[in-house]
């Protein structure tokens, strides 16, 4: 009988070959990927993937995953539900039975099958009393779940797209972030996301480094909450406010300055975020409003002085001191090293350095998408190990006056099951 | 010379020990069932020293991936022969990879490094041994593949393997742990990287070759399902999916400019 279109078109895009071939192309697409993401910048590539010949490729998988298993769900549970009591006048499906030597221990067997999580059915048939062992019914389920899973991974994906907001700030050492728009460094945000509310003060920023590496061992900002609450955030574990998930990806220094006239009186004062300060020894500019002058400070955390070289033995702050150059124009008029509080004296003022403070990079990403990613990731896993260490594995013993036969059936191992069979009688 | 490299040292000798013996039928079990777990034994020994020094499990940087690797595939080949004897041919051969592994990760930096703070999470530790856990397995996998094929090609070395379908079914076994264990691994390190990059997958290099070697898992998978490919042609794609792997841990010594898995990092910042 000829098929309709529409029934060769469905047949197509769910059969087994389409499945393949979107094997090879996704294999082949990667390896394009891999060479690209090897020499093109990490954001490059992003874009890539989303043109057009790559999207039809995605759907044409979603499209061939749904369709197969809108087939081989029905089958899938018709099979769980198969429990049908083999008969001994009716082996077809068992094949050939395997033969033991006297040495075989039926009651070994029988033992150790019950403790192996196999169901048993007694029965007789024809005087023969029959013993039906079977596990794992229920793992065509397994296939199930691990391909579904991949739904769930596109659902993240969608999500994502359509609700997923990140963006980044810095704050000093002291100061709040009130999470108004203006405050952010940069945020993206998809169509339907809406910006998380994230207010808190930045209590402090712990780095610690390793010896006199540029080797973070610790990096942790201490942050007091709206409603008093204490949390802290790391690099490598985020603290969550309104599900956001916001981490302390960075840090840098803030320069408190005080700028004197020649009687003492304070002209200007203020904390200036420096960043180009980091990392140390590095210079950065500071311009005060109404003085021509600029200020090139340089910071040493942990100071060495020889003679007129200076060196910087760790990034902890042990023994700070401050590199500064003033220019008027083009003109140096100071140039020298200052430790916190010091003052330096040029064209009749004074300026000094009280305190340099951290000031924490945050970023923030609130992605309702991830919640379907980890069901994924969980359904992949639990799908592979139900599917596959849970397969589905039958031994039938008939007795018949004294005499045992015992016969076999094992998804993809048979033969290791047969090994193990005969391990379970202890023949091995 | 310190604990740790005494250790070592020994398991380097054990693991010599054992590749001799092995070789050998008469001897083999006394390499099986006394050499090769002496050797793993000292061998975790000098990575607990080492453990103890740096306060984190030794999988980070190239060295402590080679300590890590060259343990953990003798030790998962150990674990499969004591299941299935018939195999014990693959002993010599994971000896031999452990012995070649640690050499080679002598030339790089064996200095006990503290672990950066990207990676101080328990989420990284479980990932890395994930990582370990399905090499091992994809390793005998690959191993019994190789036997094989050189079985079928008539190589007279291999006297002792199991039947050609035994071995199918020991290359598929493995095959399948390793892709459950691969497929842990991803699912750790996605969620490891969305907590430090906030992002779930990116296209590293890294990533999208691991990407390649579990896709071609799969495909070994659906192939042996869907058309019965059994014995050499599943042996030949269990090797090509080996080789990404091999290609993809060595991208991450080898690109490191490329990949945010760097595995050994420049620290010093002055002289």
């Amino acid at each position: 009988m000829k098929k309709s279109f529409t029934k060769t078109v469905w047949d197509s895009l769910g059969s087994r070959d389409l499945s393949v071939f979107i094997f090879i192309m996704g294999l082949t697409y990667l390896f394009v990927g891999y060479i690209f993401s090897t020499i093109v910048p990490p954001g490059w590539f992003d874009s890539f993937q989303s043109l057009l010949p790559l999207l039809v490729m995605y759907t044409l998988f979603f499209i061939n995953l749904v369709i197969c298993e809108i087939k081989w769900i029905p089958v899938a549970i018709g099979r769980c539900r198969q429990l049908e009591l083999p008969r001994p006048d009716n082996l077809k499906r068992f094949g050939k039975g395997i033969g033991l030597d006297e040495s075989y221990s039926i009651n070994s067997l029988k033992q150790s099958l019950s403790k192996s999580f196999f169901r048993i059915k007694e029965y007789e048939v024809e005087g023969k009393s029959v013993l039906f062992y079977i596990r794992g019914l229920t793992a065509p389920l397994g296939n199930i779940i691990f391909h579904i899973s991949f739904l769930f991974l596109l659902a993240g994906i969608l999500v994502g797209l359509l609700y997923r907001v990140e963006g980044s700030f810095s704050i000093i050492e002291g100061r709040g972030f009130d999470g108004t728009p203006g405050f952010y460094n940069d945020i993206k945000g998809s169509p339907l996301s809406e910006l998380p509310y994230i207010k808190f003060t930045l209590d402090s920023i712990i780095p610690e480094f390793w010896e006199g590496e540029l080797l973070f061992t610790d990096l942790r900002a201490d942050l007091t909450m709206e409603d008093g609450s204490k949390g802290s955030s790391w690099l490598s574990e985020a603290i969550g406010i309104d599900g956001a998930s916001v981490t302390v990806n960075g840090i840098g220094y803030a320069i408190s300055y005080n700028l004197k006239d020649r009687e003492g009186k304070e002209l200007k004062s203020g904390t200036v975020s420096m960043p180009n300060l980091f990392a140390p020894g590095m210079e950065d500019t500071l311009t005060i409003p109404g003085y021509p002058h600029r200020f090139l400070v340089a910071y040493y955390p942990d100071a060495k002085i020889n003679g007129s070289n200076i060196s910087n033995l760790s990034m902890n702050r042990k023994n700070p001191v401050i590199g500064l150059r003033v220019y008027r124009g083009r003109l140096p008029v100071f140039t020298g090293l200052l430790r916190e509080g010091e003052e330096a004296e040029f064209d009749n003022h004074y300026i000094s350095f009280p305190e340099v403070k951290y000031r924490g990079d945050f970023k923030f990403v609130k992605d309702s998408g991830f919640y379907f990613i980890w069901i994924a990731f969980v359904m992949m896993i639990s799908g592979l190990v139900w599917r596959f260490l849970f397969c589905r594995k039958e031994v039938l013993i008939i007795e018949d006056k004294g005499e045992y036969s015992i016969y076999l059936k094992s998804e993809y191992f048979p033969l290791l099951f047969e090994k193990r069979i005969r391990e379970m009688a202890g023949q091995l | 010379m310190n604990s740790e490299f005494i250790c070592l040292l020994m398991a380097g000798i054990a693991y010599w020990g054992a590749i001799i013996l092995s070789f050998r039928e008469a001897s083999r079990r006394i390499a099986l069932y006394f050499i090769m777990p002496a050797a793993l034994i000292v061998h975790l020994a000098s990575a607990i020293i080492r453990w103890v020094a740096i306060g984190h499990p030794p999988v980070f940087g190239t060295y402590e991936a080679t300590l890590a690797a060259s343990w953990f595939m003798p030790l998962t080949a150990l674990l499969a022969v004591k299941r299935h004897r018939q195999i014990e041919l693959i002993i010599p051969w994971t000896a031999l990879f452990a012995l070649l592994h640690l050499a080679y990760g002598f030339t790089f930096n064996t200095a006990r490094i503290p672990i950066t703070i990207s990676e101080q999470s328990i989420w990284v530790d479980l990932h890395a041994m994930a990582a370990w856990l399905a090499y091992g397995e994809l390793f005998i996998s690959f191993l019994l593949s190789l036997m094989l094929l050189m079985k079928t090609g008539g190589a007279t070395i291999l006297k002792g393997l199991p039947s050609e379908e035994l071995m199918d079914e020991l290359i598929f076994k493995y095959l399948v742990l390793g892709f459950i264990f691969h497929t842990l691994m991803f699912a750790l390190g996605s969620y490891y990287s969305s907590t430090l990059f906030g992002k779930w997958w990116t296209w590293d290099p890294v990533d999208t070759l691991f990407m390649i070697s579990w896709i071609i898992f799969g495909l070994i998978v659906h192939m042996r399902l869907f058309y019965g490919w059994k014995n050499e042609r599943m042996a030949k794609l269990v090797i090509i999916g080996m080789i990404t792997i091999f290609i993809g841990y060595w991208s991450l010594v080898y690109i490191p400019w490329a990949t945010y898995h760097i595995f050994d990092i420049g620290l010093k910042m002055h002289g």
